[in-house]
């Protein structure tokens, strides 16, 4: 028990520490190489504002394919999910003119793909990453061929109305955290929110421990008369509001409010990473969703630092960390904890 | 894979009862039978030939068949909707194709490797969703040798289409050891090396190995010679790669099924333990399946380099590796299958062209197609569940007329129902009132049809909510000054229908077909 | 069973043979070829992969074509590739015009990275006139080619020289879509304008090193004006228009001064405002270095007209209306006497007696 806890103290520990030294390095030779404080505290704070505006959409996906996958499903759909969430946002927001209702449309298009993803793997039990594949292939060809039927165009979406940014004023004269916290999308904040809830949802409510069960031992759930395959498809449908939320930030919260062809750009293969980097909790998936979303932004940042603009040559190498980390991780620098009966199609036993 | 043996389990079971299938299996071992006496080459033919009259040859073609007509369905539903004309379009798609079949050879060449590659590690029980990096290494390795070094004709692309496979290899082997000696999960690795190696190639593409040049500013490299170029068969496109991808299907077929190694390699793939207790050693196969694997899909890549780019362009594959998956599913794996379902595949997106100049349909049309299939081949049990269903629904109207007719034309209404609905969807300038109505109506229609055709009987009461649905939206509508009279009209005859369909159950009582 | 042996096996044998003869007939007589009509059209557009919508490049482009089927009575049609792969394809079955009879009059590239797959179609189809924007193609080599080039420095020299005046911080910024040559024109046209009107003015220059994706265009630029940058002028195809953006979600935080872009290629300046559907003033974005790919278009399309194709190099620059910078005193009223400054400078840069640099020529 007390070793347990000491090498859980060494893994939890080491990787957030080294983190912090290179953070806090990195923040040191920025300064000395811009040399002058208003400019370092204005970069900061970019660069912990593109950090979680980069990160959200990871989060809120990730945190969907925890609710899939700890219920015993595999997701890689979320992709497909994530695009169409934020195709539904555009369109709905386009013939609507409510940002709002863009988010909600976002949510249920998710949510209505992974009822898809759902049956075919829940109540067929049909193979779990058979059916990813095609809910990804169906959501990229679906979102680009309405694309073209809504707007007759066959790369971008006509602008919409955005979701108004949130502003506090009380917040803009502090130097580092004003750039940082202040006139962000709603979003942002919300996926905070909702790995908050969800850490609570999962880890301490009936439905979070029977939600696991169907994922690390269902037949002890079954035994105990809960039915399985409802928690799972539960588990699967959420994952999909999750992911259209995230895709619904992706169109509606950054950027041009607008939909792009494609433009989820393989964030939910990230995700997933996420997921994997976090070991399946919503903390985890927290952290590995800010730390992915930290490097996407250092590659932007290092452009404004005149002695670093050579990285920029090596960007791609950036880019690659994430999923070099996974490989990493899961052979075996670090203890990855997937549950048991993943990808697994529980089957009651054969009335003789 | 589970699934593979609940179905043929199934199979065994209901085997040999229907009379059709009876007489077949039949004819099969009298031919068989007689085949012995017969001289050698007549004999193994005829043999072959007897392997057709198998279920186990057709069951699968069927299945992929009933899904391909499936997401046809589905696919036309959704040009409808979309305003397009899917006769038209389906016509165009397949003369477009018929009229240039190199094209479709010519599309159905990687599509041929990258299915091979996926339905090779899955006969070991593996999945490969990484080929699409594997692919990109193959195509990087092979355009950088064919322009580096010259070698005369001939043997220049077979050293390129060599190195190709070879790095393919190198990028699929190391999952393939991190899965057996560290157990690492290989749908993740692969996944996760295959974002690493595209972006690794773009470093490349974009950096050491950009081609030069003042005006030169693509991320691409250097044109390879004209000795690696592979020869083109037939018309502007098909290249030798296709012959290649002809021969690595009997390669990949022979390997399976007639040598050792395959035989291995089911076994492991078919479980692990046991194959483990028989003496075979599970790590080096596992390790192995996946290099092969990813030497097919470098193939893939390397061909299509040497055959047509003719050098490595930036994100040049538009997701190849990913639809060799699909290629697999829908060939069920089997190194045959795959070269029909990739020709099938070729054959969409060659008539997709001519979808898109003569029925004025997106090309995007053929991606949502693919999509489609796949998730019908993933549900082998949906399927069944139709079929089942329907055969049920003969037996059933064979002892009784009425209530399957009122059922049939409860289910007819639904359908038209969900039609009428999404078309009315369209109607944005209506207001959101209107919209969110017609899509509760679509979707109660929906529901009520699966579950009329489950014989669930609470399908009529949600069918009968729907129709009060249309007549809320009939007054919404004449609140909005449009003409409702024919919603009215849907309502009034999906209730009338479905108030009759219940009293009919309800007056039988707890009716045979009641409850699924 | 009552069949026999033989007729079994002549069966399979005639299936294979009919299978076989009814391949060859299609293969070599093909019956479904569609016949052969009248060509619709008489020029086609293969656009860049930024695509259309990107309110700037390609939509000027668009615009250009829109302008001389009005004018002419021609008619045209377009694609737009999503992958440079995608070009060749697109470009050769225009030259192929399968499935009709004449051929195109002109077909219309527009983008730098066509010119492998321009001078691989030219090379076949030598009676096929192309024209490429943005990109020299040897005329020697390939006579039926037109390229049609910017003088980009000039124009950018304008909005820099009026970025340069309009500054508060004194620090101006570029977000360019790639660090290359051509978008490096740009840059050097605009921090050399800058300094003109002030001089020493501090500048930052930022690629996205992506046409399309617009978070990246509103980061860098969110990440500029953090840093006190109050004027950035945005060369990134539809990634440039997340500047814009960027300009106006963040004007709202520096009460002293207004966060400023400038837009590129197509006027831009109705995008700075709150409503772009029903443009009114204040815009964000002061002005649009015009690059007026729709005149290009236009022209090359009337030469075509006129029978008076003659391939080779049409050069647009400030002098003969190639490039300007928009003023629409609609939505924004800018002081006459910057307007005078930056009116001199176009004249000195007409005239000669300023020359722009066309290569970045700081360190």
């Amino acid at each position: 028990m007390k070793s347990a806890m000491k090498r859980f103290l060494r893994r939890g520990i080491v990787i957030p520490v080294v983190l912090l030294v290179i953070i806090i390095l990195l923040l040191k030779f920025t300064y000395d190489a811009v040399d002058d404080v208003e400019t370092f505290y204005a970069l900061t704070g970019w660069l912990l504002e593109a950090t979680l505006q980069s990160a959200t959409p990871l989060i809120l996906a990730a945190l969907g394919g925890m609710f899939s996958e700890k219920s015993g499903v595999v997701n890689i759909g979320l992709e497909g999910m994530m695009l169409i969430g934020a195709f539904a946002a555009v369109a709905a927001t386009y013939f609507f003119y409510d940002p709002w209702i863009g988010l909600l449309a976002a949510v249920l298009a998710g949510g209505i793909l992974a009822v898809v993803h759902a049956i075919i793997c829940v109540k067929m039990k049909g193979n779990h990453i058979v059916s990813g594949t095609g809910i990804i292939l169906f959501a990229a060809g679906f979102t680009t061929l309405m694309l073209e039927v809504i707007w007759n165009r066959k790369g971008i979406s006509e602008q919409v109305t955005a979701l108004p940014n949130v502003n506090m004023p009380f917040l803009q004269d502090i130097p580092i955290i004003g750039v940082a916290f202040d006139n962000l999308s709603p979003i942002v904040y919300f996926a905070f929110v909702l790995v908050i809830v969800s850490w609570y949802v999962m880890y301490r409510t009936p439905f979070g421990l029977r939600l696991r069960a169907a994922g690390e031992d269902p037949s002890t759930l079954d035994a105990a008369g809960v039915s399985v395959e409802k928690y799972r498809f539960i588990g699967v449908v959420i994952s999909g509001l999750l992911a259209g939320l995230g895709g619904a930030y992706l169109s509606l919260g950054r950027g041009l409010p607008a939909f792009g062809k494609q433009m989820t750009a393989g964030r939910g293969f990230i995700a997933l990473a996420a997921l994997i980097f976090g070991n399946w909790t919503p903390f985890g998936v927290l952290a590995a969703g800010l730390f992915f979303g930290f490097l996407d932004t250092l590659q932007h940042f290092v452009g404004f630092v005149p002695a670093w603009q050579w990285i920029q040559g090596y960007s791609q190498f950036l880019q690659m960390i994430p999923f070099v980390l996974v490989v990493l991780a899961l052979a075996g620098i670090r203890k990855s904890v997937p549950p048991k009966a993943i990808a697994v199609p529980y089957e009651k036993e054969v009335k003789a | 894979m589970i699934e593979d043996n609940l179905q043929d389990n199934r199979d065994q079971s209901d085997g040999g009862q229907t009379g059709l299938r009876a007489n077949v299996e039949r004819i099969r071992l009298n031919l068989v039978e007689r085949a012995e006496e017969w001289p050698g080459p007549i004999k193994s033919i005829v043999l072959a030939f007897t392997k057709l009259l198998t279920w186990a040859f057709w069951k699968p073609l069927i299945w992929a068949l009933f899904s391909v007509v499936l997401a046809a369905i589905i696919s036309a539903i959704i040009m409808e909707i979309s305003g397009y004309n899917s006769l038209e379009a389906f016509s165009a798609l397949i003369f477009g194709a018929l009229t240039r079949f190199d094209r479709v050879l010519f599309e159905s060449t990687p599509l041929i490797f990258a299915g091979l590659s996926v339905a090779f590690v899955f006969k070991a029980g593996l999945f490969n969703i990484g080929a699409e990096g594997q692919l990109y290494m193959g195509s990087m390795a092979a355009a950088i040798l064919g322009y580096i070094i010259p070698l005369p004709y001939g043997i220049h692309p077979l050293v390129c289409l060599a190195t190709g496979a070879l790095a393919g290899a190198l990028w699929g082997f190391l999952p393939g050891l991190l899965k057996a000696y560290r157990g690492a999960h290989e749908v993740v690795t692969t996944m996760m090396l295959s974002y690493t190696a595209i972006l690794f190639t773009q470093w490349l593409a974009a950096g050491p190995l950009k081609e030069p040049g003042e005006f030169q500013w693509n991320a691409q490299t250097t044109l390879i010679l004209e000795t690696a170029q592979l020869p083109i068969l037939w018309g502007y496109y098909l290249h030798a790669g296709f012959l290649l991808a002809i021969v690595c299907v009997i390669g990949v077929a022979f390997v399976l099924n007639r040598t050792v190694l395959g035989f291995e390699m089911r076994a492991v793939g078919f479980n692990e333990a046991a194959a483990e207790t028989a003496g075979i050693d599970s790590k080096k196969n596992v390790a192995l399946a996946l290099g092969i694997g990813g030497g097919l899909a470098g193939l893939a890549g390397a061909s299509e380099i040497l055959g047509t780019h003719h050098r490595f362009y930036n994100s040049w594959s538009p997701g190849l590796g990913f639809e060799g998956i699909t290629v697999a599913v829908l060939g069920n794996n089997n190194p045959f299958g795959c070269l029909l379902a990739a020709i099938f595949f070729g054959f969409l997106k060659a008539g997709g062209n001519a979808m898109h100049q003569q029925a004025h349909v997106p090309i995007e049309m053929v991606g949502v197609m693919q999509g489609l299939v796949v998730l019908f081949v993933a549900a082998p049990r949906f399927i069944q569940w139709i079929a089942d269903q329907s055969l049920d629904y003969g037996k059933w109207f064979s002892v009784d007329k009425i209530r399957p007719i009122s059922f049939a034309l409860n289910m007819i209404i639904a359908l038209y129902g969900t039609y009428f609905s999404f078309i009315l969807l369209g109607e944005t300038q209506l207001g959101l009132m209107f919209i969110g109505i017609s899509a509760a109506v679509s979707i109660l229609s929906i529901a009520a049809f699966f579950m009329i055709f489950a014989r669930n009987s609470r399908g009529f009461i949600v069918s009968l909510i729907a129709s009060m649905c249309w007549f809320t939206l009939a007054a919404v509508g004449m609140g909005a000054g449009v003409d409702v009279s024919f919603m009215i009209l849907v309502g009034l005859v999906q209730a009338v229908l479905s108030v009759l369909a219940l009293l009919l159950v309800k007056g039988a009582g707890k009716s045979k077909g009641d409850g699924a | 069973m009552s069949f026999s042996n033989k007729g079994m096996i002549a069966a399979v044998v005639i299936v294979i043979i009919a299978v076989g003869a009814v391949g060859a007939y299609i293969v070599i007589y093909n019956p479904f070829a569609p016949a052969i009509v009248d060509n619709p059209n008489d020029v086609a557009i293969v656009f860049a992969t930024g695509g259309l919508g990107d309110k700037s490049f390609n939509d000027g482009c668009l615009a250009g074509a829109e302008d001389a089927e009005t004018e002419f009575g021609i008619d045209f049609t377009y694609v737009e590739p999503t992958a440079i792969t995608d070009y060749e394809g697109f470009i050769r079955t225009y030259a192929e015009h399968a499935g009709y009879i004449q051929p195109y009059d002109l077909i219309i590239s527009i983008g730098f990275d066509q010119a492998d797959a321009v001078m691989a179609v030219a090379e076949d189809f030598p009676n096929q006139y192309i024209a490429i924007v943005d990109m020299f193609i040897d005329p020697e080599t390939y006579p039926n080619v037109t390229s049609l080039l910017f003088a980009e420095h000039e124009g950018s020299a304008l909005v820099g020289a009026m970025a340069g005046l309009m500054s508060y911080t004194d620090k101006v910024g570029f977000v360019g879509g790639m660090d290359i040559p051509l978008i490096n024109k740009f840059a050097a046209g605009y921090v050399f304008g800058a300094n003109y009107t002030n001089e020493g003015i501090n500048y930052t220059i930022a690629y996205t090193n992506d046409w399309v994706d617009t978070a990246v265009g509103q980061t860098l630029a969110d990440g500029m004006y953090a840093a006190g940058t109050d004027v950035i002028f945005a060369a990134a195809g539809r990634s440039g228009l997340g500047v814009i953006d960027s300009a106006k979600a963040n004007n709202a935080s520096h009460a002293a001064y207004k966060t400023w872009a400038i837009g590129v290629d197509s006027p831009q300046m109705y995008l700075g405002c709150a409503d772009t559907e029903n443009p009114v003033a204040p815009t964000l974005v002061m002005t649009t270095m015009l690059k007026r790919v729709d005149v290009a278009v236009y022209d090359i399309i009337e030469q075509v007209v006129d029978d008076a194709y003659t391939g080779g190099l049409m050069f647009f620059t400030l002098a003969n209306g190639g490039h300007d910078y928009e003023i629409n005193s609609d939505l924004l009223v800018i002081a006459p006497a910057i307007l005078a400054e930056v009116d001199a400078l176009k004249a000195a840069i007409i005239d000669g007696t300023v020359v722009v640099p066309d290569e970045i020529y700081w360190t």
